[in-house]
């Protein structure tokens, strides 16, 4: 266990000091959060789902792309268990967020409980970077509880937006599209692996055959099965990966 | 699309289903946090799978585009170049899917 930062000078202020400190710290996050829970509102209303159900989904899952996700799951009528096995390997990667997330500056049980519940990709961050490396356990619970309204909100005034939008207005699924559009660019940024690009388009070639000949909704789980065999078969091909992998992260 | 049909009991269900399996992959390090960061394979999985899975997703929100007959895909196909072009040179997320919105809205209530 590493040292941890003194949080000494966060026990001298008020509980209003430690608000304020902590609303400052969240400013970034309700840029992200206020304008995509509106889209993410106005997406599921325009997709026929009760507008109730946008801050309640904010409220229950509390993760971005997965929430949009899955609005067009329950558009298409998917299966549960195919719901819970796309979530899975979708989702993968925040296994991996855990490992430095400093859940041992939370005390109590119910703090670490939510601690982990709400562990996102901008709580996490801000946890593992600049001021917020001082936060203590309430600091970080409170950091998390304000950034979940901030989710929230957003939800719920794009629920009222596509409420008062004329419903024959169409098209606000894109909003999905462009999302995982930037997510990708993000993701072969960072990867730094061509490979990988061609063996995404190899796993969307078999999602488009499997659809077409095979069964509906068969794309994602055929994609995702393609592409997992692909990365897996490098895996146990190459010694020099398998190094690799023993010493990043 | 069903739009009138959908049940209060099966939004509820895919809602409860995706929240448990993502606080469940939250939880994971918790509870096999040794395991996790000695099996080089799971990293290598953690590592190489956004790209896939991301490019996927793209298609996926794509798959039912019609190019055969007008309007060809061209609403949605070129609203995700100005979202690519965008964020690829202003590195703004918020940016590219605000202007990709926008094109697509115009493009699918106006134009077409």
């Amino acid at each position: 266990m590493p040292p941890e930062p003194s949080t000494d000078h966060l026990h001298d202020d008020g509980p209003r000091a430690r608000f304020a400190r902590v609303l400052r710290l969240t400013v970034p996050v309700a840029m992200a959060y206020l304008p995509l829970g509106v889209a993410f509102g106005v997406y599921l209303v325009s997709s026929g789902i009760a507008w109730y159900w946008a801050p309640l989904s904010a409220m229950i899952i509390f993760a971005g792309s997965i929430e949009f996700l899955a609005v067009s799951f329950i558009v298409a009528g998917l299966p549960l268990a195919v719901v819970a096995w796309t979530t899975f390997v979708v989702n993968f990667r925040h296994i991996f967020y855990g490992l430095s997330f400093p859940i041992g500056r939370l005390r109590t049980l119910p703090q670490k409980i939510y601690g982990v519940y709400a562990l996102t990709d901008e709580t996490y961050g801000i946890t593992a970077a600049g001021d917020g490396r001082r936060l203590d356990g309430p600091g970080i619970t409170l950091l998390q509880l304000v950034s979940h309204f901030w989710w929230i909100l957003g939800a719920g005034l794009g629920a009222g937006l596509g409420a008062i939008i004329p419903p024959h207005i169409r098209g606000f699924e894109f909003a999905l599209t462009a999302m995982f559009l930037i997510l990708a660019v993000d993701a072969v940024r960072h990867s730094r692996d061509g490979r990988l690009v061609v063996y995404a388009a190899a796993a969307c070639a078999a999602g488009f055959a499997a659809e077409r000949l095979v069964a509906d909704n068969a794309f994602l789980i055929a994609g995702l099965v393609v592409y997992l065999g692909l990365v897996s078969a490098d895996w146990v091909r190459s010694p020099r990966v398998r190094e690799e992998g023993r010493h990043a992260g | 699309m069903p739009v009138e049909t959908i049940s209060d009991g099966h939004v509820l269900a895919v809602i409860l289903v995706v929240a448990a399996v993502t606080v469940a992959l939250r939880a994971m390090p918790y509870v096999a946090m040794d395991a996790l960061s000695r099996n080089g394979y799971l990293l290598h999985l953690g590592r190489k799978m956004p790209v896939g899975v991301m490019v996927l997703l793209v298609a996926y929100t794509l798959q039912d585009v019609d190019l055969a007959t007008y309007p060809h895909g061209l609403p949605i196909l070129g609203s995700a170049a100005v979202a690519l072009a965008l964020y690829w040179f202003t590195r703004n997320a918020l940016v590219g899917i605000g202007a990709g919105l926008a094109c697509h809205l115009v493009a699918v209530n106006g134009l077409v």
